[in-house]
């Protein structure tokens, strides 16, 4: 993907801008804005034989989300991007692009993983367009849909943590940590050895928290792949407000045992042991309690690794090896998809089955495993494992 | 009393001048003489009929030798003592400059502190010149011994006419010897000033008409040089003695007055050391006082944008620096935040402020 240079772009649009208010034109009818839908449903219905005959799941299929979200997602950055003659993006008949048709081509484009090229020629526009239209809905749903992704107040978090524990039975889990590479393309030059990750790819590193819904809660990306997991995660500004005391700073529980279980999220061997994060029992001879903490740590633990799937899953330009993207821009794409996944789930849509990744997010990387265990971590990861054992048993009897 | 008269007129062009001489010094070699005047040599002409040496340019004169650019008789009182001195006089109407050497005492002396030994008859120039020993720049002039010391003799004066009375050289003592009470009297420290006026005059005149003598020269270029700004400042800097704190304007200074052909190993190791001065300097810089940072030259540098949620504002420039499995963070808001300060003016930096 390579969007055009945000300066240019940013003169012609402040250039155009005054004129647009002199001299307006309508954008396409109203009664257009379906035509775009049904014109691009007829051309690419047999496209593949995973297309839905179905209208509203065919819609679903191409774009991900439903014809209600897609027009939540385009009241949010319609005033971004409404077409201003003669700045307005145009398709190759000459008519101004709909807000609708544009988020239509950017999801498509994100959704698919597709060329520009080929997403282009689905809508019937040029690439250049695909490319700019694309990195207009990026640019505004990074403003425009932020609030998708925010850490939860205290009564969100009361919610989650209930969630926590009436399913899986862990007391005071805030969530579930995990972490992913997004694979590219780089040219062969030195600078480019920075982003050489330990699988030989060059890769960008994301990783999110989420909640019991598969959420995105947080999430850091932008670090270069070849780093660490247990790296990645000190340099991320939540590792900071946890060991300050700002963030899973809430009311603590008490255990069967009458020890304090402080909030905690999980994630795998390859974080550290920390007091508010921890990682399963590793090594053979771990007894019943360990056993049991490791199952329902792992049960948690596999919500970030499935929300990490389906985010690849969904928006596939996350999952191909994209072609020497902007190292500054892909951040940009990467939380855009995040915020996707987000509205998504807080729309209420339900995926197709089939589209989340069959296999594992980061399939073809090495598990890693971090030695780190903080004294309090393993304290509490005793208390814990103590408390299911407890509440394991007073369940059974 | 000899009055050797020196008539310099200005030429046109130095080039041409210096080729013309060149050329005339192999034509005429009996007739045309390079008569060494300290450690200048003018190329010139003796007339068969007067003891005047005639030094004249091929290209008629067009601006007078009071116009050399370097000095204004007019205006440069210590010239104009300086000529006085030396008894040249100044023929506007002509163009000419005429030096009348009514004494030896002064040419005895000059021979003297240039190192030339004082030869017996001061009227034979060619037995003069012919004695002069080989004159190449690099020679010592005072260990200059003279070539036939059977024709010279160290009490003889210098200027004294070969017709003259064998009286006459006496007598020329005992003014010498009266006139240079006086003269001491009169200003001890003229002597010095003329000397090193004459120095001067001397480089200025081998400038406009060199002649092969290179030292000559070299006065007035290293006059020039070290008041204007160094051509190449790497050439100049510190000498190897010269440390690189608080000597370094000295010992770039001195290094600057040592000719680079004399010590051409000493040159390379002033600016071997200037480079690594360089490099300290700008790796003192670059540390501004972290210890921990004066490693990162060795590491692989790489700028990333980072989104975190968690952060303020999310978006922010990290440099990252790599060396195999270690990595350092830097941010980089803060040295934008410089840059972009110190890009803008009062005002808007008054304005960002607030």
């Amino acid at each position: 993907m390579a969007p055009p240079k945000k300066s240019k772009k940013t003169k012609r649009k402040a250039k155009f801008g005054d004129k647009s208010s002199t001299d307006p034109k309508p954008a396409e009818p109203k009664a257009l804005e379906i035509d775009w839908w049904y014109s691009f449903w007829q051309k690419n219905c047999n496209s593949g034989p995973a297309v839905p005959t179905d209208e509203d799941e065919a819609f679903k299929y191409f774009f991900r989300v439903s014809k209600k979200t897609f027009e939540y997602i385009c009241s949010l950055v319609r005033q971004d991007l409404v077409s201003r003659p003669p700045s307005g993006l145009i398709n190759i008949e000459g008519r101004l692009l709909s807000v609708e048709k544009q988020v239509a081509i950017a999801l498509r484009r994100l959704a698919s993983g597709e060329s520009q090229v080929s997403v282009g020629a689905a809508f019937g526009v040029g690439q250049s367009t695909v490319s700019q239209v694309t990195w207009r809905f990026i640019e505004s749903m990074e403003e425009r849909a932020r609030h998708h992704i925010k850490w939860p107040d205290p009564d969100r978090m009361e919610q989650i943590k209930n969630q926590f524990e009436t399913t899986y039975g862990l007391p005071n889990c805030c969530g579930a940590i995990d972490a992913t590479h997004i694979i590219m393309t780089l040219p062969a030059v030195e600078s480019s050895d920075d982003w050489c990750d330990h699988e030989r790819n060059y890769s960008m590193f994301l990783q999110g928290i989420v909640d019991h819904e598969m959420r995105f809660i947080d999430i850091v990306t932008g670090w270069p792949g070849g780093m660490t997991v247990s790296r990645l995660l000190k340099c991320s500004g939540f590792f900071k407000h946890c060991e300050s005391g700002k963030r899973l700073n809430g009311p603590v529980r008490m255990s069967a045992e009458k020890t304090e279980i402080r909030e905690f999220i999980v994630g795998d061997a390859a974080y550290p042991l920390l007091s508010w994060l921890m990682t399963p029992y590793d090594g053979k001879g771990i007894s019943a309690s360990m056993a049991a903490f490791n199952a329902k740590h792992n049960e948690v633990r596999l919500l970030a690794g499935r929300a990490l799937s389906q985010l690849k899953g969904v928006w596939r330009i996350l999952h191909k090896v994209m072609w020497r993207p902007d190292k500054h821009k892909l951040p940009s794409i990467i939380l855009v998809c995040c915020l996707l996944h987000n509205i998504i789930i807080d729309n209420g849509d339900e995926l197709h089955a089939n589209v989340a990744l069959s296999d594992h997010h980061d399939a073809g990387y090495k598990e890693q495993s971090c030695q780190q265990v903080d004294p309090d971590g393993k304290a509490m990861r005793e208390t814990l494992a103590g408390h299911l054992h407890c509440y394991e048993a007073s369940h059974l009897s | 009393m000899i009055t050797n008269t020196l008539i310099i007129m200005r030429s046109g062009r130095r080039r041409r001048t210096e080729q013309w001489m060149y050329r005339n010094h192999k034509k005429k070699e009996k007739k045309e003489l390079a008569y060494k005047m300290g450690p200048t040599s003018i190329a010139g002409r003796v007339s068969p009929s007067s003891p005047h040496i005639f030094l004249s340019l091929p290209v008629p004169p067009r601006v007078p030798v009071l116009s050399i650019p370097c000095f204004h008789a007019d205006r440069h009182s210590d010239l104009r003592r300086f000529f006085s001195s030396c008894n040249l006089s100044f023929d506007l109407k002509e163009g000419k400059m005429l030096c009348s050497r009514s004494s030896s005492n002064w040419l005895d002396r000059l021979h003297t502190s240039k190192g030339f030994c004082i030869p017996a008859a001061d009227h034979d120039l060619d037995h003069f010149l012919s004695s002069i020993p080989n004159p190449n720049p690099n020679t010592n002039p005072k260990s200059c011994s003279p070539p036939r010391p059977e024709t010279w003799t160290s009490d003889a004066p210098l200027s004294q006419p070969p017709a003259e009375k064998p009286a006459a050289p006496r007598r020329r003592r005992k003014q010498q010897q009266q006139q240079q009470p006086q003269y001491a009297a009169g200003n001890k420290t003229f002597a010095g000033e003329k000397e090193q006026l004459f120095d001067l005059m001397s480089s200025a005149l081998a400038e406009l008409f060199i002649m092969g003598d290179r030292s000559a020269t070299g006065i007035l270029r290293a006059s020039k040089k070290s008041a204007r700004k160094q051509a190449n400042p790497k050439a100049c800097v510190p000498s190897a003695s010269a440390s690189i704190d608080g000597s370094f304007l000295a010992g770039a200074a001195a290094a600057c007055h040592v000719p680079p052909v004399t010590s051409p190993s000493s040159a390379d190791n002033s600016v071997a050391e200037a480079k690594n001065s360089r490099t300290k300097a700008r790796g003192k810089r670059g540390t501004t006082g972290s210890p921990v940072e004066s490693d990162l030259s060795t590491y692989s540098k790489t700028d990333a944008t980072v989104i975190d949620t968690s952060s303020p504002g999310w978006k922010s420039e990290k440099l990252i620096f790599r060396k195999g499995m270690v990595w350092k963070v830097r941010d980089k808001n803060l040295w934008n935040v410089c840059r972009k300060k110190r890009k803008l003016g009062l005002v808007e930096r008054l304005i960002d402020e607030k």
